[in-house]
């Protein structure tokens, strides 16, 4: 069983953060008609490195917070990252926990998951098709971008979970 | 307390947040969650914004340097074409005010006014295309106003809180302005795309001329905005030997992707045809 290093009241600023950064910086920062998407990388390094249950809560107020800041439906945003999280926790417990890369296969594969429960819902809600490009502008060049923003919240997290890491007893 | 325990009150939380806000959102009167969020929200998206400025700044560089010179040269050519043009409008201007004088018409030109704003934030989702400003109701902003860069329209209010507005842009999908082409004067409906940063223009009648590089203003039909607000220039026309309309493709003439600063026209009232129904039944 893992040992939670990181306080989840922690999280919640952290993960407001997060969210407030999404729309103020990360939208400056596009490839193609996409931009990384900060809350679901944190969601998902939260996953990895305190579980599913913290991970899913991580992800629930992230989701909550960008529903809250954007013009779209709401509930798209939660639901996409809930059940993104989901999936990635139930992976990562039973397929590759032991992979180097794991982080960056994680978000490789969690990114365009995302996008596709995002963009299908809301074609569903305003029942009719999204076109194919969006593949092209959207789904792969925001994959693209996740993964170069992965080290850079993974590795301060993982730090500062090293760091709050209680100290096993033990003799000498 | 146990860690279980934590994430069950978080849980809770969330859960009960969300279900306040579905039922807020069903009443006729502003979000006061919503309210809440976007006043703890503006003054730190406010201090991000700026502070990563640098940032922004440096990633639009890097993505630039290839079209640079290639926009230099258009940007040129479009200089001196614009300076001969201006001095001939000026001419024209002058000629007009003499004649209206001489009729004592009324200035068909309107007085704008504006009220400035600085973007603090865009839609954090990639589909839907919305600005947050830093401007609310305390500044009598009102649903439906709409909003302008230097160089053209930008969109419309769509949400108001106490002391930030969202704006939805004009490339958004629910995004539907009523527009005219200014040398034909053929009028349509410019209709954002998703995951496009051009414009469509439908329902312009077969029979009207438009070709790439007229220009686009608001038509001031249905009263949501004023006439004559630029919208964007043609890049494309469709057109079929049978069908009855013909479609374009416009090129927004504001640069929907790196604003700082927009104005929000103030002293346009948009009238809500809807409303205005309902109340005469």
């Amino acid at each position: 069983m893992r040992t939670k290093a990181i306080n989840l009241y922690w999280g919640v600023p952290l993960t407001l953060l997060a969210v407030f950064a999404q729309s103020a910086v990360m939208p400056y920062i596009r490839l193609g008609g996409a931009s990384p998407n900060l809350p679901l990388v944190l969601a998902l390094c939260w996953v990895l490195l305190e579980g599913l249950g913290d991970g899913m809560v991580i992800s629930l107020l992230a989701g909550l917070g960008v529903d809250g800041l954007s013009g779209g439906p709401f509930g798209l945003s939660m639901i996409s990252m809930a059940l993104t999280s989901a999936l990635a926790g139930v992976a990562e417990a039973n397929v590759f926990r032991s992979a180097r890369f794991l982080p960056y296969i994680m978000v490789c594969l969690a990114s365009p998951l995302y996008d596709g429960v995002y963009l299908g819902l809301s074609a569903l809600l305003r029942s009719e098709f999204l076109p194919a490009m969006l593949i092209w502008r959207i789904v792969l060049p925001g994959m693209l971008l996740n993964v170069l923003l992965m080290p850079l919240v993974y590795h301060p997290l993982k730090a500062l979970c090293a760091r709050n890491q209680p100290r096993k007893a033990g003799w000498e | 307390m146990s860690q279980s325990r934590q994430r069950a009150i978080v849980v809770i939380l969330v859960l009960a947040l969300v279900l306040t806000w579905l039922v807020f959102d069903q009443l006729d009167r502003p979000n006061p969650l919503r309210n809440a969020l976007s006043r703890i929200a503006s003054p730190v998206q406010l201090v991000l914004r700026r502070g990563s400025r640098p940032l922004s700044d440096a990633w639009k560089r890097l993505g630039s340097l290839s079209e640079l010179e290639q926009e230099n040269e258009r940007l040129r050519d479009e200089n001196a074409r614009l300076r001969q043009e201006n001095l001939l409008l000026q001419e024209a201007k002058i000629a007009n005010e003499t004649l209206r004088r001489q009729l004592e018409f009324k200035s068909s030109v309107p007085t704008y006014h504006l009220l400035s704003a600085e973007v603090i934030g865009y839609d954090p989702s990639n589909l839907p295309q919305y600005l947050i400003i830093d401007r609310g109701a305390q500044d009598e902003i009102r649903v439906g106003m709409a909003v302008l860069a230097d160089e053209g329209l930008v969109g419309r209010i769509s949400d108001v809180n106490a002391a930030s507005s969202k704006i939805m842009l004009l490339t958004d999908q629910a995004s539907a302005i009523s527009a005219m082409i200014q040398r034909s004067r053929g009028t349509g409906l410019v209709e954002g795309v998703a995951g496009k940063t051009e414009l469509q223009m439908r329902y312009i009648p077969a029979e009207d001329a438009v070709v790439p590089g007229d220009m686009v203003l608001s038509s001031g039909l249905g009263g949501n905005l004023p006439k004559r607000l630029v919208i964007g220039q043609v890049t494309d026309v469709a057109r079929e030997d049978v069908a009855m309309f013909q479609e374009a493709t416009i090129r927004p003439a504001a640069n929907l992707r790196d604003l700082e600063v927009v104005m929000v026209l103030l002293s346009f009232t948009p009238i809500d045809l809807v409303e205005e129904d309902v109340a005469e039944s």
